[in-house]
């Protein structure tokens, strides 16, 4: 057997659990899915490409039904099962470069369009953490990015132009000092609380990022911002994103915008830590974070918003210019209508429109984040962010 | 009738044995009155008989006349000339009445989930829940995998169901509970509707083709590029009429492609090509309407597209 193929048994705890994960979808699948192994025992055999594409076309349909919330877990684990199986088939094809490019990219829809496995937890994630270290190290794919940061001027003058007050700044507070921001539900920006982390140091070297993710594939949201009508969002890999999007010169804005990149891909996790503040919590039995990515070009740009939690967002390169306002002032700000962007405002901070008269009673905070600063953004707190320069951020979202 | 088919054949749902069916095949069907495609099976019914071809195979006789067949990825539907419903899976069961006593079923569609009926009293229900809707104009009911589009006597086109992918064409990306006028096709009399998994057409008496509804694999046609979709938008929630320099004759909506006929019985299509469901090739998505087939010298009744597949329903 194919060394790689082993290995990627080898992940398996429960092989049941895989084989008998599509029977709850349909009765048909179930069929086409089961013929893809040997009678009676967990081998998975060779030439099945076509009907694992099946059983996976049905399912990305089944997928695509309902809203995302409302789809079936049932569907997505057999979505995760059915991805590791075409995996395995892919692997027996051929030993090419460009076939486990193939089989990171299958694991990866697994990873996005999937739900884990309940008893085979991990086995997605591991069996790309494992490929991803043997898909060749293409020297090609190493980018020089030696240049000086640039600052858009005109960005800093917009941003100069917008009258409001400085949210407070503190140097690594206490506990019990953000405490009293936290309860009060205040926003607040803290520095050097994050100098230990290798992010810091590691991921301005675009080459880091290539070099450990770049055949994966991340979604990646084109488009000005997300209520813009030209706004679509676009699967690709971190190589090609980077390429077209971070250094070369598309004139549609790629953003890498609020995605789970750290329990996709185990070996950027390691490189941050979640703050102590997020211990602090509104409830009794908090969850750990959310924790989500934010990276992209000189730009990119999220519309005036709230969300429902506590959020730390830590700036680790480039430079982001906030413009908070307090849900007291919702509605000065005259938030959209309808139920999918109703926590979106029609105004924006940088420009006055006669049709939202009393916008002026608002009163905006700022902030500016640069590499190493966090900013405390209390729940249902209006934000609009603007990123001044290339620039990667990590928010942590908790309740 | 003589049926033309291609593209998903893995259950051998068609009588071809290859898996997938790259160019046009026909098969003549002796005494078929309807056929209903879905992914892993067809249904036929062939001289007042159901029969079901491909991941599953069995024959069902009905008794009286079968008024229309439907089906979707788990069940058949079968409309009696009385009223009756009945529902084919593992076993054959009837479906509980659940119009008013007075009241009979017309016609029935099934979208994955949303069956719809249609009755005699101008009832509108998605299985077993009466809406308040109420119209004695209704000509045709067409269900995409959850939204539904009705077309009345007078050319007016209605949709409700669900709308995040801008498929009842209301201009928003709401949902819908109840039937609504497409206002955007108001004045232009509609002759033919149908509904793709996601995405919606409709034909107007002057042959034009209307489309709106997700376009994320080009089925909208939207795009002047064949391998590109770039340039258009993934979701159109107003229709729109596409610019062809032919007239139309018919049009039918696979799960994620598009396929019309024009007046001189030329095939036309635009959408997911994996399975070859438009035309022999390695190209995934077509985004502009291309030629596929010429059907001139055949007299074509219907286009028939099942989720995967394209089929051409001709006189013979």
């Amino acid at each position: 057997m194919d060394p790689r193929i082993r290995a990627l048994y080898s992940f398996i705890s429960n092989e049941d659990e895989i084989s008998e994960s599509v029977k709850p979808v349909n009765k048909c699948l179930n069929i086409t899915f089961k013929s893809c192994f040997e009678n009676d025992k967990f081998v998975i055999k060779a030439d099945k490409q076509l009907e694992i594409e099946s059983v996976l076309d049905y399912l990305h349909d089944e997928l695509n039904t309902g809203h995302w919330s409302e789809v079936p877990v049932s569907v997505r684990r057999a979505f995760t099962a059915a991805s590791f199986v075409k995996t395995v088939i892919l692997l027996h094809s051929s030993n090419t470069p460009e076939v486990l490019q193939q089989c990171l990219k299958a694991l990866d829809m697994g990873l996005l369009l999937g739900a884990p496995l309940e008893i085979n937890t991990d086995l997605l994630t591991n069996c790309a953490t494992y490929l991803s270290k043997h898909v060749n190290e293409d020297t090609e794919t190493r980018v020089t990015t030696n240049e000086k940061r640039k600052h858009n001027s005109e960005g800093l003058e917009k941003f100069e132009s917008v009258k409001g007050v400085p949210v407070d700044v503190l140097s690594c507070p206490s506990l019990e000092t953000f405490n009293k921001y936290f309860t009060t539900k205040v926003p607040l920006k803290l520095q050097d609380c994050v100098s230990h982390w290798p992010a810091l140091t590691t991921w301005p070297d675009v080459n880091y990022l290539l070099k450990v993710a770049g055949e994966r594939t991340v979604p990646v949201e084109i488009g000005s911002h997300y209520a813009d009508e030209n706004w679509r969002q676009k699967l690709m890999t971190l190589k090609d994103f980077i390429r077209s999007h971070f250094l070369g010169e598309s004139p549609n804005i790629g953003y890498l915008a609020q995605h789970n990149l750290f329990d996709q891909i185990p070996e950027l996790r390691k490189d941050i830590h979640i703050p102590d503040y997020c211990c602090l919590s509104d409830v009794e039995e908090a969850e750990d974070p959310d924790i989500n990515a934010w990276f992209g070009p000189g730009g990119t740009v999220s519309p005036l918003h709230h969300d429902p939690k506590n959020n730390i967002l830590v700036q680790v390169f480039g430079t982001k210019h906030l413009i908070l306002y307090s849900p007291k002032d919702s509605p000065y700000l005259y938030p959209h209508d309808s139920l999918l962007l109703s926590n979106t405002a029609r105004v924006d901070p940088f420009q006055h429109d006669p049709q939202f008269p009393d916008f002026t009673k608002a009163r905006a905070y700022k902030s500016t984040l640069e590499p190493g600063d966090m900013l405390y953004i209390p729940p249902k707190w209006w934000h609009h962010v603007t990123a001044l320069d290339k620039s990667f951020s990590v928010s942590f979202w908790w309740n | 009738m003589k049926v033309y088919y291609n593209g998903f054949n893995l259950h051998r749902q068609f009588p071809n044995t290859q898996n997938i069916v790259k160019n046009f095949i026909d098969h003549v069907y002796n005494d078929l009155e309807e056929i209903e495609v879905s992914y892993h099976y067809i249904v036929l019914l062939v001289a007042g008989i159901v029969v079901v071809r491909g991941a599953i195979n069995k024959t069902v006789p009905f008794e009286p006349k079968i008024l229309r067949i439907c089906c979707d990825e788990d069940k058949v539907v079968v409309l009696l000339e009385n009223g009756d419903l009945f529902k084919i899976d593992d076993e054959v069961t009837q479906v509980p009445k659940f119009v008013e006593s007075d009241d009979c079923i017309i016609q029935v569609s099934t979208g994955s989930k949303l069956p719809v009926a249609l009755t005699r009293n101008g009832n509108l229900y998605t299985i077993p829940n009466k809406l308040e809707f109420n119209s004695s104009q209704i000509i045709e009911a067409k269900t995409g995998r959850e939204h539904c589009l009705l077309l009345d006597k007078n050319g007016n086109v209605f949709s409700f169901g669900r709308g995040s992918r801008g498929q009842l064409g209301h201009g928003s990306l709401e949902d819908e509970p109840e039937p609504k006028l497409v206002e955007a096709l108001g004045g232009i009399k509609i002759k033919a509707v149908d509904a793709g998994g996601w995405h919606s057409v409709a034909l107007s008496g002057e042959g034009d083709l209307y489309v709106w509804g997700w376009n994320g694999h080009g089925q909208l046609g939207l795009s002047d590029r064949e391998d590109s979709g770039e340039d258009v938008v993934s979701v159109l929630a107003t229709p729109q009429v596409l610019d062809l320099s032919f007239n139309l004759a018919k049009v039918s909506c696979g799960s994620k492609h598009t396929v019309v006929l024009s007046e001189d019985g030329r095939l036309y299509g635009c959408g997911w090509n994996k399975y070859n469901q438009l035309k022999e090739g390695n190209r995934e998505c077509i985004y502009k309407m291309v030629y596929l087939e010429s059907f001139s010298k055949e007299e074509v009744n219907s286009l028939k597209c099942g989720p995967w597949n394209t089929l051409v329903l001709c006189k013979g």
